[in-house]
């Protein structure tokens, strides 16, 4: 009411102020564009080269010789020392031979190879523990049934019972199921018998699952089934939540693309959790283990995507690469992204150049290998504060999705042992199982 | 106060205050509000022209710079002139800087493509698009705090698109947000009522907060409402099986088997980048999600494209001819297979090149022309074993036995556990009438793929055909548990089901043989043997009311059968279906006696006096 009659100055000089206002800037029709991201386009560094990083390898050839018509198919690579002799050994499953095999290293730096487990129909996984409480290392088989896709009920737990640590005794626990891709011991249920419980990751394709087995003696196991989801690739088994009881956790690809952390309740419950995952469905996990990446006493992740075998044609997957899930601790994980690898395949984590700090290596199984200058290994060098600075440590052998990393020779320094999965063209620069030492 | 300001005024003056002072300032006023009017019509327009003057300016200076041309199709170095061109131009900057962005995101570059969407978004800050484009480069680029602050910008200046808030959704809950995931989903549904993203979505919201029979309800309805949604069928299998109802679970693991493979729900806004793809791998790649996701059509557009960007690279010739492979038209494969040969003289194509051109000729019939090009191949490729495999089989279809049976075994010597050439090399060896080695190679070829079903029903046909029925079952079990939908394995599971039940019954254990002949009927209600067997079970202890539907459907499926008749007509007899009973007896009569058995005619007609 008071301004019905106020003076015309002021509307005059609203006017003067409604154009200052303009030129200044403001009254604009559209809102201000607000900071679209704190990241701009991302820079991806170059990799060092492993002799400007001071990390060259030498490859050496160890187990089976390649043949002349052989097109190795390794799942996976563990290293153990299976017969307890104090030098660490290299198994491997042979998918295109149906077999698991010990390369014993005996002595040191010689290595021979054995067939431990023959008929296994596509092994996928090899792990050791002591399931039976025997005081003797057993060898833990994840059995696909077949390695390419197939949704059928094909998939066994196989374990290799060590009975003196040269003989082992085929015990198969778990079959006609979804096709298994890991097996894993783990005292779960806090027993007392120094018996296993095992975590079973089932793949299938369509239909899979994850399970644990509790042990009931004499090789007798109940399932309890925890995530009804295809696509489970790797279970690792750690204490992620400090609370004394062991978890596990679970890489589950197809069309999730999640990793999910069975939190251990106790009295075998368990419960589900997603750590993290990608909303991008062709995302490509291929691996997942457990380090302590930031060197903080909690257990974190590391983890690959580089699955391109679903839609097998070349081409640029620019997601492709690494990643650490920190534990943050209160079961939650932080993800961070390390470095980008085409074809990304069986994360390692090691102190590889000596400097204290957490490293961690992948290699690749699927790239566009037309290119001679493709990296097929790839190392990442963390600077204690994690970051990380890629170093390409080979261009060849090609194809390799099986890679485990430890200390071999006693020395200190981890050594990297590789796999060739020749499973497509081109049928070149092909491996079986290779040794990589420090230069 | 305002009483007294408006009774200091002269009635007949205008209300303001200019009018109480002097002349002068009157004047002054009047020339300051002119002149501030005149300021203010020339910021109204002069003011947005610079803005934008400056605006395009900096769009323009913020280009990106032009990638090396090396490797790049020139199509899309055109492309880019162009678009660069228009975003250079005054009139058409945003235009090209769309296009440029459309062409640089689509075709493989990130980087240069999050440069264009950003300046547009400076541009255009209310446009939703940008935002989202960003979202998508920072989520290829695995920057997901990144694509989670630019999907909730896209949200607020675009609530409405369906797929952003899916996106969000998906990212909540992989990112353990459950709550606000359910939101998200909530709000997707409501704007896709039905869509079967948003409720899986929240069945695995319910699953993850412990509920599990409120998951199970909503996936339930999911495949009953979304029969062709994959995951809802995979999913629900698997829960059925962990709560033990094996047979619900093995039914909707073959429908999830059967329905489409899943794609990533639709979005508009980026399945139209597509048309933007000028990257021969990336349309290569595209085309292959969509023809495996059974898209074919949007496929063979994605690989012709690609053959017209590289006319002599042989890859796409090859896509798409293993896709009109997959159509059933060989034809149409041949021609691009053949084509790609001419036009890709230069480059050597792979191996599956010349085996599916093989096999294109074969299914036209042409068995020397699939020769021919398996012999191309080994000539161009050497000694590769997927080459003499179709080499071997073309040679079979021109009926040249032994030479195919030659060819196979050198397949299978260069790769000795492959399953197609083992089983090809047994099929030749049957021709042959070499049934040990066929046999040996059967077994083979299941050694990397345990349930490969040709090889699985030939082995359990041999066991069959050579009186060994019982050992069939090896095979059989696990042909009909991964193909139950085949005709072939059904019909041989139901026959071993009989066979199994004659043989129980044979052993006196009619609850052994009836629980055959029942498996065998579910598996396969047409197989009349079974239906007689389990219906003359039935009469035969003294169960009527049991016989009847075994008996009704033996006489449905040979209704000329006096046999049928006459059982189906005691089992009504005996239950007081009397009508019936003389129906069905006294046309069986009649038929008994068309065929000349007089004795099954004699006791219809004895059932028929009692019936009296």
């Amino acid at each position: 009411m008071s301004l019905r009659g106020s003076p015309l100055v002021p509307r005059a000089w609203l006017v003067v102020i409604t154009a200052s206002a303009l030129l200044a800037g403001g009254c604009s029709r559209q809102p201000e564009a607000r900071p679209v991201s704190s990241a701009g386009p991302a820079k991806t560094p170059v990799p060092l080269t492993a002799q400007q990083a001071h990390l060259e390898y030498v490859p050496v050839a160890i187990g089976s010789p390649l043949g002349e018509n052989d097109r190795p198919i390794v799942t996976h690579i563990a290293i153990a020392d299976l017969d307890a002799d104090g030098l660490p050994d290299v198994l491997y499953c042979d998918a295109r031979k149906n077999t698991v095999r010990w390369i014993r290293q005996a002595p040191r730096g010689v290595f021979t190879e054995r067939i431990i487990g023959e008929d296994i129909a596509a092994p996928a996984h090899v792990a050791v523990a002591d399931v039976n409480g025997t005081g003797r290392l057993d060898v833990l088989v994840a059995s696909m049934g077949q390695v390419t896709p197939n949704n059928d009920r094909i998939g066994a737990v196989v374990i290799l019972e060590n009975l003196d640590n040269r003989n082992f005794r085929p015990h198969v626990l778990l079959d006609h199921v979804a096709r298994v891709t890991d097996v894993r011991g783990a005292n779960l249920t806090g027993r007392t018998d120094h018996r296993l419980d095992l975590v079973v990751g089932q793949f299938g394709y369509a239909q899979g699952e994850t399970r644990w087995m509790e042990n009931k003696g004499d090789w007798n196991f109940d399932s309890h089934i925890v995530n009804t989801q295809s696509g489970c690739i790797h279970t690792p088994v750690a204490d992620f939540d400090g609370d004394g009881l062991p978890d596990f956790a679970a890489l589950i690809s197809q069309e999730w693309e999640e990793v999910h952390w069975f939190h251990n309740l106790g009295h075998g419950q368990f419960r589900d959790n997603v750590a993290w995952g990608s909303t991008n469905e062709d995302y490509g996990s291929s691996g997942l283990d457990v380090a302590d990446v930031n060197r903080d006493g909690k257990p974190d992740l590391i983890y690959t995507n580089g699955d391109g075998f679903d839609y097998a044609v070349p081409g640029s997957r620019p997601w492709h690469g690494i990643q650490w899930l920190e534990n943050v601790g209160n079961g939650y994980f932080k993800f961070h992204r390390v470095g980008d690898l085409p074809g990304a395949y069986s994360p390692c984590a090691a102190d590889l150049n000596g400097d204290g700090f957490m490293d961690l290596v992948a290699v690749s199984g699927f790239a566009d290998w037309s290119n001679p200058a493709t990296v097929s290994i790839m190392a990442w060098l963390n600077d204690g504060h994690e970051n990380f600075t890629p170093v390409v440590i080979a261009h060849e052998p090609i194809q390799l999705v099986a890679a485990a990393v430890g200390d071999l020779d006693g020395n200190g320094v981890p050594v990297i042992i590789t796999g060739g999965f020749h499973a497509l063209p081109p049928y070149q620069r092909m491996s079986n199982i290779t040794l990589w030492r420090r230069k | 106060m305002a009483k007294e300001v408006k009774q200091s005024q002269p009635a007949a003056q205008p209300a303001g205050g200019a009018a109480r002072g002097p002349r002068p300032a009157r004047h002054r006023a009047i020339a300051v509000a002119v002149a501030a009017l005149v300021l203010a019509a020339a910021g109204y327009y002069l003011v947005p022209a610079w803005r934008r003057h400056e605006m395009i300016a900096r769009l323009q200076t913020g280009l990106p710079a032009r990638p090396a041309a090396k490797g790049m199709a020139p199509q899309l170095a055109e492309r880019l002139a162009q678009a660069e061109g228009e975003a250079r131009d005054l009139r058409t900057t945003l235009a090209g800087l769309a296009e440029l962005g459309r062409l640089y995101h689509a075709s493989g570059f990130p980087q240069e493509a999050e440069t264009c969407w950003r300046l547009l978004h400076q541009a255009e800050p209310k446009e939703a698009r940008w935002c989202y484009y960003l979202a998508d480069l920072r989520r290829v680029a695995s920057d997901y705090e990144g694509l989670a602050d630019l999907l909730a910008q896209t949200i607020a200046l675009a609530p409405g698109y369906a797929p952003a808030w899916l996106q969000l959704a998906d990212l909540q809950f992989k990112t353990g947000r459950m709550q606000l995931a359910q939101d998200s989903y909530e709000k997707r549904l409501a704007l896709v009522p039905g869509d079967p993203y948003a409720r899986l979505g929240l069945a695995r919201v319910a699953l993850q907060a412990g509920d599990k029979a409120r998951a199970r309800d909503l996936v339930a309805a999911l495949v009953k409402d979304a029969p062709e949604f994959s995951p809802g069928h995979n999913l629900y299998a698997e829960m059925l099986a962990a709560d033990g109802d094996t047979t619900a679970a093995s039914k909707q693991r073959w429908l999830g088997r059967e329905t489409t493979r899943f794609r990533e729900a639709d979005d508009p806004w980026l399945d139209e980048l597509g048309a933007w793809c000028f990257n021969y791998e990336q349309l290569c790649i595209r085309g292959t999600v969509e023809y495996q996701t059974r898209h074919g059509d949007r496929g063979r557009g994605y690989f012709e494209r690609a053959i017209r960007l590289q006319p002599g690279n042989p890859m796409a010739y090859g896509l798409l001819g293993g896709l009109y492979l997959e159509l059933n038209n060989p034809a149409k494969a041949r021609e691009v297979f053949e084509d790609g040969l001419k036009q890709a003289a230069s480059v050597q194509p792979g191996v599956m090149y010349f085996v599916d051109l093989s096999r294109a000729y074969r299914e036209l019939k042409q068995p020397a022309e699939a020769e021919r090009v398996a012999r191309a191949g080994l000539a161009r490729l050497g000694r590769e074993f997927e080459l003499y495999d179709a080499l071997g089989v073309a040679l079979g279809d021109a009926g040249r036995r032994e030479e195919a049976v030659e060819a196979l075994r050198t397949a299978v010597a260069l790769n000795p556990d492959d399953t197609n050439a083992n089983y090809n090399l047994a099929m030749a060896l049957v021709a042959v009438r070499q049934l040990d080695e066929a046999i040996a190679a059967l077994k083979r070829s299941l050694k990397l793929k345990p349930t490969f079903p040709a090889s699985l029903a030939m082995l359990a046909q041999i066991e069959i055909d050579s009186g060994r029925w019982e050992d069939a079952a090896r095979y059989l079990q696990p042909l009909y548990e991964s193909h139950p939908e085949m005709p072939q394995a059904r019909r041989l599971m139901a026959y071993w089901h009989l066979r199994a039940g004659l043989a129980a019954e044979k052993a006196n254990d009619p609850a052994a043989a009836e629980r055959h002949y029942r498996e065998g009927v579910a598996i396969d209600r047409n197989q009349p043997d079974l239906q007689a067997r389990l219906g003359t079970l039935c009469l035969l202890q003294g169960r009527f009311g049991d016989a009847v539907g075994p008996l009704e459907e033996f006489h449905r499926l040979q209704p000329d059968n006096a046999q049928s008749s006459l059982y189906l007509g005691q089992a009504y007899a005996a239950v007081g279906r009397r009508d019936e009973a003389r129906q069905v007896l006294t046309a069986g009569a009649a038929i008994a006696e068309r065929m000349g058995n007089a004795q099954t005619a004699e006791f219809c007609r004895e059932i028929l006096r009692q019936l009296q």
